[in-house]
């Protein structure tokens, strides 16, 4: 190139800094990214806002509909309910997740990856099951109620319909995330303060109360958001053994289902989001926080025995882990005998569905193939937008709206995508200012195509919060390195980068996989009869009253997932078997 | 200051009058450079002064505000890294983990040799040329500090560079392997002969390795010549200091004449002192002497360049003692280092608190207007 060429594209390049093919390449990428999150995640939610401010004829009315919400007491209630459930279950489940994850991580007992493994058992399984056990265990039937078939001479009946049972099968659905973010708190802390602590004298409580809690106030502060969040807009334990307690996330559903009411279901939809939305941002400052306080060398702490302590904590964890497995055990059984409780003879008629609704064995094979698919379309999705992000210089400000955007799937409940998709891909054209513009992505409605990109958004931001941080540990200058040989950034990304992230990128797959197939949230608005899906299929099935089968439905997708994470399991030790060789020592 | 390179020798690099901003803050101030075909240049500054900016400017890496940057005659300012045939050793080296070390060194190799006994020769030839035969299946992780040095070398040659940009590439070693690999690189530099371009912190580094050394002081480049003219005529006081040590001895008086007096005795000699060539017409001017150009006499000597003085303290540094010294000037006393060697305070048998005579050759001394902050 002549000098005056050179000089030619100088004002280009000071447009898009270090403009080449790699970089040009690299710049469309991102804006591709940002575009895809425009069309998945932007326009579908801004079609549901649009929604909940007009009226059933389409016309703009203002906030209409959000005043007669507050002025019907029936659909009013469902908001105090929906608070009132989710501040008791994020305080019952954050205050057990705490004292769990402190037993793991600063007391001396033994068998914590028992422990740590059975509390996220719960993650493999529908919300829904949890309701249905419930029900096995305190419905009118139930184990505890008939005091063990009669065995005992009394039995205790909770009253589980409604909010007892609601927040009863909550806590067991938020508990594993409070002991997963509470166990990394308590994990980063330094060693020196508590030696600087106990040097001055100070007593164990005074040391939990001055050091400890003060050191792990964001990691509380970001697992009672999220437990707030998780159960606020969780739609499978309400439908199950919520009763006549009516909640807001079963009232979209009953709007949009059971009487077509859409703009009512977009308007309760709104009404769900807005303090979802307030808890995810409080959420990600104090997670801010949080990895701000983690000092560059820290002395890790290292338990020191304590048997009176340890006993203690130790009973907590195993009574704490035998209620999660007796409640597995539950399922299972549940699945199995005959007609609870009056033949306890097993039998596994409850897994032949061929005479039930919601589509048996084709429905779980439609979901193993929708979580597959999302776990490696999701997975690539996540890793290449992390990387773009994170490993690209300069682009400052479309990489600013890139990860932006890449965090907001977070804040969205499944059912808000759900909805807000149905509103989106099923409209055959939209209206701009008078004119008619066809939707494009109106062929992807009712196919599997919907169900799997639904899912790949859903839990988009997880993967990618994943993927940013194996990203952010590698040395910044590979990128330049291969730039600097003219090896094209992909190659590298292929050869280098994933290679060297597999360990996260495995985690997001499996993360991908197993949300799929527990969902139902999202999938419950897209579904058709032709592509039915095993865990839609517990909740129909549970609607029409069959519940032994849908306990058997239930466990099959746990099984499968337990299955997916020993796969895992088996696959990442095999990975660190392989890459010892080249691994950092210790 | 003019960009001195050797004549005769065509400058292969031109840095012509680059400045970087990041928001508010100017990293680079209207920076020059030059290094001629084969000549190996060293940018020495501390931390935060510009310099890896300049290093990675020229590497295409980072995009300047104004100026350009000219390679073999042809501006490149707006060509990316992969265009400008430039190799590059990081400060962290960033050898890829999962690949072994004839991997990372065939790297770059790969698309451009097609045949696989070709490429296995080239990588092989290039581990050789670092002394690392035999090591080509071994891991990064499974290697020495100064190891993984070699290998991001001999990756950075792999595809020929015609310019070698090096990055801090010693800090990150134990002293002993630092020394070692000093020699190595600038053997290797001489043997290739490609024109070279180091960032470096640590002074010694420079000097024993440049042909010629540019100081960089907060964006901006304030001297530019041989190791041997940045160690003897230190353009400022700043390099002065930052290079060696300096003892600066405040108070002295610049006459229009151009004589200089400290107290009542003007500093005159074969050469007389050196003057700051920013010097302009200053009376308040501030005097410079290294360590090692200051002389211990038996006290009672005086006259001349002897000045009366008293030993405060004695440090031992192995070959030579470091000195601590009040010089009586005048009515006032200034205090000044001397490194002072063994053998000289055996046979003065010098002691803490004892009367001395200190001299200071006007040969040796430097001349800098106003006063001096020590540094």
């Amino acid at each position: 190139m002549n000098d005056g060429t050179a000089r030619a594209i100088g004002p280009l390049s000071r447009l898009i800094p270090d403009m080449d093919r790699d970089r040009a390449l690299r710049a469309g990428l991102l804006i591709l990214l940002c575009l895809w999150l425009v069309v998945f995640v932007v326009l579908p939610l801004s079609t549901l806002m649009v929604k909940s401010v007009s009226n059933k004829a389409g016309r703009f009315v203002g906030f209409e509909n959000f005043l007669h919400y507050f002025e019907t007491p029936a659909l009013a209630a469902s908001f105090g309910n929906s608070l009132l459930v989710s501040i008791l279950t994020t305080g019952v489940a954050v205050a057990l997740g705490f004292a769990y994850a402190y037993a793991l991580t600063r007391t001396a007992i033994p068998a914590k990856g028992f422990f740590f493994g059975v509390a996220m058992m719960p993650l493999f399984a529908p919300t829904l099951l949890n309701g249905i056990v419930l029900i096995y265990l305190f419905g009118k039937k139930g184990l505890v109620t008939t005091g063990f078939f009669g065995l005992l001479p009394f039995g205790v009946d909770i009253g589980l319909y409604g909010a007892v049972g609601i927040v009863l099968a909550e806590v067991l659905y938020v508990f594993p995330q409070a002991v997963l973010i509470l166990t990394m708190a308590l994990r980063t802390t330094d060693a020196r303060f508590y030696e600087a602590a106990r040097s001055m004298g100070a007593s164990p409580g005074r040391v939990f109360f001055t050091v400890t809690l003060p050191g792990v106030r964001y990691g509380l502060v970001s697992a009672c958001f999220v437990g707030f969040i998780l159960c606020f807009t969780d739609f499978g334990a309400p439908k199950v053994v919520g009763g006549f307690f009516n909640v807001l996330a079963t009232d979209i559903y009953k709007q949009v289902i059971g009487q077509q009411n859409f703009v009512m279901g977009a308007t309760v939809s709104v009404i769900l989001l807005i303090p979802t939305v307030v808890a995810f941002v409080a959420d990600r400052m104090s997670r801010k926080r949080q990895s701000a306080l983690i000092a560059a060398r820290c002395v890790p702490l290292v338990p020191v025995p304590d048997h009176r302590r340890d006993r203690l904590f130790f009973l907590f964890c195993l009574s704490l882990a035998l209620a999660v497995i007796g409640f597995f055990a539950v399922a299972v059984l549940a699945s199995l005998v005959r007609v609870w409780p009056y033949n306890l003879g097993l039998t596994l008629a409850h897994y032949d569905f061929s005479r039930m609704g919601g589509g048996g064995y084709q429905a779980f094979g439609n979901s193993l193939k929708m979580s597959a698919a999302s776990a490696v379309l999701g997975t690539a999705a996540t890793f290449v937008a992390a990387y773009l992000i994170e490993k690209t210089s300069g682009m400052g400000l479309i990489r600013r709206a890139a990860s932006f955007l890449c965090l907001v799937p977070l804040a969205l409940p499944g059912l808000v995508i759900g909805l807000s998709y149905i509103f989106f891909f099923n409209a055959p054209s939209f209206g701009f200012f008078g004119f008619r513009v066809p939707n494009p992505a109106n062929g992807l409605y009712a196919t599997m195509g919907i169900l799997v990109l639904s899912n790949v958004v859903h839990f988009f931001t997880v993967g990618y919060l994943t993927a940013t941080t194996a990203l952010g540990q590698l040395d910044r200058e590979f990128e330049s390195v291969s730039e600097s040989m003219g090896v094209p950034f992909y190659a590298t990304m292929f050869r280098v980068t994933a290679p060297v992230c597999l360990p996260a990128i495995l985690e997001t797959a499996l993360y991908y996989f197993v949300n799929s197939m527990a969902t139902v949230s999202a999938v419950i608005f897209l579904y058709t009869a032709d592509i039915p899906l095993a865990a839609v299929a517990v909740a129909n099935m549970d609607d029409a009253g069959d519940i032994a089968p849908a306990c058997a439905m239930s466990v099959l997708i746990v099984a499968a997932n337990v299955a997916i994470r020993l796969l895992y399991g088996l696959i990442t030790a095999g990975l660190r078997r392989r890459s010892r060789a080249w691994a950092e020592q210790g | 200051m003019p960009a001195q390179a050797p004549p005769g020798a065509e400058s292969y690099l031109k840095v012509e009058n680059v400045t970087k901003r990041y928001g508010k803050v100017v990293a680079l101030g209207d920076v020059s450079l030059s290094a001629a075909a084969g000549e190996f240049v060293c940018i020495l500054g501390p931390s935060g002064c510009g310099k890896t900016t300049v290093l990675r400017i020229i590497a295409g890496l980072e995009e300047q505000d104004a100026g350009r940057v000219v390679l073999a005659g042809k501006d490149v300012s707006g060509l990316p890294v992969s265009r400008r045939n430039v190799g590059i050793v990081f400060q962290s080296y960033a050898l890829f983990p999962n690949l072994t070390a004839a991997q990372n060194v065939g790297y770059g190799l790969r698309s451009r040799i097609r045949a696989k006994g070709a490429l296995h020769d080239r990588v092989k030839e290039l581990l050789r040329l670092v002394g690392l035969t035999g090591f080509g299946d071994a891991y990064p992780a499974r290697m020495s500090g100064g190891q993984q040095q070699r290998v991001a070398l001999a990756r950075a040659m792999a595809l020929s560079p015609k310019l070698l940009l090096l990055d801090e590439p010693l800090s990150a070693l134990d002293a002993k392997v630092r020394v070692m690999l000093r020699g190595e690189i600038r053997a290797l530099q001489r043997r290739l002969n490609v024109t070279t371009v180091m960032v470096t912190h640590d002074q010694e580094e420079a000097l024993t390795m440049a042909d010629r050394i540019l100081v960089m002081h907060q964006g901006r480049v304030v001297q530019n010549g041989s190791p041997r003219d940045i160690y003897d005529r230190p353009a400022t006081p700043f390099v002065a200091s930052f290079i060696g040590s300096m003892n600066f001895i405040a108070g002295a008086k610049r006459l229009p004449d151009g004589t200089v007096f400290l107290s009542d005795r003007s500093i005159r000699g074969g050469d007389g002192p050196r003057m700051d060539s920013g010097l302009g017409d200053a009376e308040q001017v501030t005097l410079a002497i290294r360590p090692e150009d200051v002389t211990v006499n038996r006290s009672g000597l005086t006259g001349g360049d002897l000045w009366p003085a008293k030993t405060r303290f004695l440090e031992f540094r192995g070959g030579f003692f470091r000195v601590g010294v009040t010089l009586f000037v005048g009515g006032g006393e200034r205090e000044l280092l001397a490194d002072v060697s063994a053998e000289t305070v055996r046979r003065l048998d010098l002691r803490q608190d004892m009367g001395l005579s200190v001299g200071l050759s006007p040969d040796r001394m430097h001349v800098y207007a106003g006063e001096v902050e020590p540094a």
